[in-house]
């Protein structure tokens, strides 16, 4: 194998895979066994790319070349081949993890579901591996355009305004301010071309220059910077599988990508002329982080809470990439915790919205309310998210205190201990909102829900939960040759760099003191809870009138559609009541497939007449009448559905 | 003995390219029935496409061909050479799409609109080709009132395309008036009505002679429905059938804009009028982009929405011509190839569902996948997507404005691209993301090739937009090539 040809397969493949997928939606088994291998496929490309950059191999593939002097052009570089492995091996778990999702929550079309995160996978690695900026700007509007389709999923009344607002923001900020800065910078540099030590250097002056950053930092909306970050609490309405896609494996990673990208090889590290816009964008990036964990916080729904979670790591990658461009020695610094914040960021958002879709998916649970004690009953999962958690919130030994370790160390020695300290104040504000629900799931009461499994999940739902969760001690355990690869690969036009890559973060001062008070911040709040009562309480309110109660029984599940086989599965729900308000969450068995049908002659029959054209609206009618005749004894499963009556 | 006739045709091609259709356009009317003469009328489409691809190639090669003398004073330059051809392939496309819906007004009116399309390319084309300015007017008038007469043959179903028609009729006469009044003035100020003594002549009376040719743009742009002189577009094409569409919607606005293209590189070159031209056709384009991006935010119909990015497109245009450079002129010729997929993609889009209101597109995609992919691709260009020609003809335009130092045409196509975000979302997100409400209306069995025309053109702007070099090379040797070869 070649470069060039890992390179076009790494580019290529979750292209195929999308096709594929889309082409082949039945049996679930080879669509689910085609998005899983081809997954595999991309991350052994992406792995073997991070070889051969480590021996120094070089690659460029040209697909294009639609404006003079001006390529669609893909190329290696340590900083993409090392964001490409990472995302693409999370990539392997994501697929597992999606295909147990749209198996286990029965959801309405799978196969597109899959192929578009297939592209938007597609769509993040080609901003990686871009070699200029034209081809960063065709890779990150085709990523915008693959995810649309995932925020809207649904098709619901919810999800049309998310996705509109989605599609909205991504684009229009992409149009109306970074094609400006990039049109303005071919006429500056002539090309638009990567380069080492920056495009700009020396071409311009302080007012061009701090004009150029603050279009381009805003232009990539994806970042999530405030009030570009519209998007991201959008997105929020899609289903569990494209919430990962987008908030931690493509879309807010790419934005992050893209900014370092811009920063590194525009601007180059340094670059003094633009000091005085990137310190007022770190202000706002800084304010952006401790307003986004507080809006966290605040949030109830699990999704909700984790997108402005994701929302404030996103940011401290940003902040680490505008702390490169502070005159100064630690430019690096700035650089590299950019970039490791951005790994730690995919790694930790990925486990933690794949063990959440894994709850959901086994328990119908979306609500913070409702995780109490559930660690209880899926200890895998949970353990995970756990993890992940403490990666997220920057306690050490996990991949995100390293990231926040240099970013603090870059603030401060760029002189900018204010930064630090705003750093230091989301990360506690992310212990906040993440420590409490990680513990009182933990630890609080078991609920008295019995699930199917021991673990609550399948194997397709638990493991890459579990395997997601130790790639951040393995990651940890890799930081020091990750940080010699990227910084090789930042520092190749020269610069200050060099001088860093020798000098080794301060281990003590202000970083020392805040990862000791997180620290004890968490095991003061869990001695002080669990020695005042027995459920761990924090600030997690209790669900007013919730009363569950179980349902299980056999259930035997046909297809009526002439021709088809008839299948025996198991079916397992919760009914619950809240207030005057009935719910009624089914969960379909393992092992099928397909939406299940009822028998002929109930009532659910005439809903089922054709599968693709099934509706929801059905689905529920069909349940609700159901509910309304008294039926508890589960003559079937019929969907896998929630569904609320009066 | 071929080859001696293919030489005889290649010497004459600009004449047939003018005269292939109108023959055609009878033989259309003497046919009688619907179909038959609806595959005449592509037989001869075809022929002229293919003479003027020929043609066009050959102008732009390094030997560029001899025209025989024909006694008819036609003027071959690089802008008519390469716009000539692309009305003569868009009027192609535009027959071959306009067979689903021919019949729509009464299989007896199906030979009168392929005839008046017929008369209305022919009368684009020669204007491309004529040699002085009262010829230009008069080619100019025959095209626009076949469109007026398609326009009103088709008022069957509803009065609003009437309406549309007698707004075109009565703002085409004000237009014309002006051009004939502005074509007066300009002859009288430069001592000669012929379009190519324009750029060399001594002009006696700079400001008469610029008055002249505001007012003949202006005539031109109430035609191309250029804003604030657009008041038929929406009136005509709103509540339009499918041959109206095309006819008007692309094939009519398209020669205007062409034809004012290439009086407009005359005029602008000329060192007495160009300033005064430049700044008139800025603002003209400025306030074109503008409105046109308003109302096509703003718009619930289709037919409205394509009409006013049409608006719009046609302002990027003449801001490209307004350069007054080679490299403007380029742009604008990118943006009349561009204009012309875009719009062969949307109406064809619509016109495969009869789809009108933006709410009859509201699950389109699992109805008509494949109209639905043509109105995404026109969606996307309009929007100037990455690797479409909308993208391309965008950039060029941004290139040399920026090259000009007009970084405020720049801002300009940005707020063209941003509304096309609006709009073209608007359209996706109904076509792919809401459920039905409505059945498909469209033609069955073997009439649903009438789409090939609009997915051809979806791909063709997406093939430009990725490997745009050929095209690029065209429109530079056109731009360049205001000279002239033959008469």
């Amino acid at each position: 194998m070649t470069p060039e040809f890992a390179l076009y397969a790494v580019l290529g493949a979750p292209v195929l895979q999308a096709l594929l997928v889309m082409l082949v939606p039945k049996p679930p088994g080879l669509r689910d066994l085609i998005h899983i291998g081809f997954s595999l496929l991309g991350a052994i490309a992406a792995a073997y790319l991070v070889s051969a950059v480590a021996h120094h191999e070089t690659a460029r593939i040209v697909l294009a070349q639609p404006l003079p002097n001006v390529d669609l052009a893909f190329t290696i570089d340590p900083l993409g081949a090392m964001m490409a492995a990472v995302l693409n091996g999370l990539g392997v778990l994501h697929a597992v993890h999606a295909a147990g999702v749209a198996r286990a929550k029965q959801e309405r079309a799978p196969a597109r579901l899959l192929a578009f995160i297939a592209l938007a996978m597609a769509g993040v690695t080609a901003v990686a591996f871009s070699a200029n900026l034209f081809s960063l700007f065709v890779a990150y509007q085709a990523l915008a355009l693959a995810a649309f389709p995932l925020v809207a999923h649904r098709g619901d009344e919810e999800a049309r305004p998310a996705a509109r607002a989605f599609l909205a923001t991504l684009l229009a900020s992409s149009i109306g301010l970074f094609l400006p800065a990039m049109i303005w910078t071919y006429a500056i540099a002539g090309a638009l071309d990567f380069r080492a030590g920056g495009m700009l250097a020396g071409r311009v002056d302080a007012l061009t220059a701090n004009i150029l950053l603050v279009l381009y930092v805003m232009g990539i909306a994806m970042a999530a910077i405030p009030p570009m970050h519209r998007w991201l609490p959008a997105s929020s309405n899609g289903p569990f599988p494209a919430l990962v896609a987008i908030q931690a494996l493509a879309v807010l990673p790419a934005g992050g990508i893209g900014v370092l990208k811009v920063v590194t090889f525009v601007f180059g590290p340094g670059m003094g002329e633009a000091a005085l816009a990137s310190q007022l964008l770190i202000v706002l990036v800084g304010i952006g982080m401790i307003v986004a964990a507080l809006i966290a916080l605040s949030k109830q729904d699990i999704r909700e809470r984790l997108a402005y979670s994701c929302m404030a790591q996103s940011l401290a990658a940003v902040m680490g990439a505008l702390l490169s461009l502070q005159p100064g020695s630690f430019a690096a610094a700035g650089l590299f915790a950019a970039a490791l914040q951005i790994l730690a960021l995919a790694c930790a958002a990925a486990t933690l919205l794949m063990a959440a879709g894994t709850t959901a998916a086994i328990t119908g649970r979306t609500t913070v309310a409702d995780y109490a004690g559930l660690g209880r009953v899926m200890p895998w999962t949970f353990a995970g998210f756990a993890i992940a958690s403490a990666s997220m919130i920057g306690m050490p030994p996990f991949a995100g205190a390293w990231a926040k370790l240099w970013l603090i160390t870059a603030a401060a020695g760029s002189g900018l201990v204010w930064a630090a300290g705003l750093a230091a104040a989301a990360a506690i504000l992310t212990f906040t909102h993440l420590g409490p629900l990680a513990a009182n799931a933990l630890a609080a009461r078991a609920p008295t829900d019995a699930f199917k499994r021991p673990d609550g999940a399948s194997i397709l739902l638990a493991a890459p939960v579990i395997l997601g969760s130790g790639g951040y001690i393995v990651f940890a355990r890799a930081g020091r040759s990750a940080r010699g690869l990227l910084v090789a690969d930042l520092d190749r036009g020269g610069g200050p760099m060099s001088e860093q890559r020798k000098t080794p973060p301060p281990r003590s001062g202000v970083t020392g003191v805040l990862f000791v008070f997180c620290l004890a911040a968490l095991i003061a709040g869990l001695a002080f809870d669990l020695a005042g009562g027995v459920r761990v309480r924090f600030w997690i309110g209790d669900q007013p009138g919730g009363r569950r109660c179980r349902w299980r029984g056999p259930s035997f599940c046909s297809w009526c559609l002439p021709g088809r086989p008839r299948a025996l599965c198991w079916g397992d729900g919760i009914e619950s009541q809240k207030g005057r308000r009935w719910k009624l969450t089914l969960n379909p068995g393992f092992g099928a497939d397909h939406r299940r049908v009822a028998d002929p002659g109930d009532a659910a029959h005439g809903a089922f007449a054709d599968d693709r054209c099934v509706s929801a609206r059905g689905v529920l009618a069909a349940a609700r009448s159901r509910v309304r005749r008294g039926w508890r004894d589960g003559a079937d499963g019929t969907a896998g559905r929630s569904v609320q009556t009066r | 003995m071929n080859g001696a006739y293919l030489d005889l045709v290649r010497a004459h091609a600009p004449l047939l390219m003018i005269v292939a259709p109108l023959v055609g356009a009878a033989l259309t009317l003497v046919s009688g029935l619907a179909r038959l003469s609806w595959v005449v009328a592509c037989i001869v489409g075809g022929v002229a496409a293919v003479i003027g691809i020929d043609f066009a190639l050959a102008v732009f090669s390094a030997a560029p061909p001899a025209i025989a003398e024909v006694g008819v004073a036609i003027y071959v330059d690089g802008i008519g050479a390469f716009a000539g051809a692309l009305m003569a392939l868009t009027l192609t496309f535009v027959l071959v799409a306009a067979g689903a819906t021919l019949k729509e007004a009464g299989a007896s009116a199906a030979p009168f609109n392929v005839a008046l399309l017929l008369c209305a390319a022919a009368g684009w084309i020669g204007a491309l080709m004529a040699r002085d300015l009262a010829a230009v007017f008069v080619a100019v008038e025959t095209a626009w009132l076949a469109a007026v007469g398609l326009t009103a043959v088709n008022a069957v179903q509803a009065r609003a395309p009437l309406n549309g028609a007698l707004r075109m009729l009565s703002l085409g006469g004000v237009g014309a008036a002006l051009m004939l009044l502005g074509i007066g003035l300009l002859g009288r100020a430069a001592g000669s009505f012929e379009i190519d003594a324009l750029p060399l002549a001594h002009i006696s009376m700079p400001s008469v002679a610029g008055a002249g040719a505001a007012l003949v743009l202006l005539g031109l742009a109430v035609k191309a429905g250029v804003a604030p002189l657009h008041a038929w577009s929406a009136a005509a094409l709103g509540r339009s059938s499918g041959v109206v569409s095309f006819g008007v919607g692309v094939l009519a606005v398209l020669g205007a804009l062409s034809v004012m293209t290439r009086v407009s590189a005359y005029t602008i070159t000329a060192p007495e009028l160009g300033a005064a031209i430049s700044a008139a056709l800025a603002g003209l384009g400025a306030v074109s982009v503008i409105v046109g991006s308003v109302q096509a935010v703003g718009s619930t119909n289709l037919l409205r929405l394509a009409a006013y990015a049409g608006v719009s497109q046609a302002g990027c245009v003449l801001l490209s011509v307004a350069l007054g450079s080679p490299a403007g002129f380029a742009a604008a010729l990118m943006q009349l190839v561009a204009f012309a997929a875009a719009g062969l993609a949307l109406y064809g889009g619509a016109a495969a569902g009869r789809v009108q209101a933006l709410d009859r597109l509201d699950g389109y995609a699992q109805r008509a996948p494949l109209a639905s992919a043509a109105i995404t691709a026109g969606a996307l260009s309009l929007m100037g997507a990455p690797l479409t020609i909308g993208f391309l003809g965008r950039w060029r335009l941004v290139e040399a404005g920026v090259g000009a130092g007009w970084w405020w045409a720049a801002g300009l196509v940005i707020i063209a691209s941003l509304s096309g975000v609006f709009y073209g979302g608007r359209l996706i997100e109904r076509m792919y993301f809401r459920r039905a409400n409505a059945a498909y209306e469209g033609e069955g069995g073997l009439w649903r090739a009438a789409l090939a025309p609009a997915l051809l053109a979806a791909i063709v702007g997406i093939a430009i937009g990725v490997a745009p070099n050929a095209l690029l090379r065209a429109a530079a040797a056109a731009s360049q090539l205001l000279t002239g070869l033959a008469t």
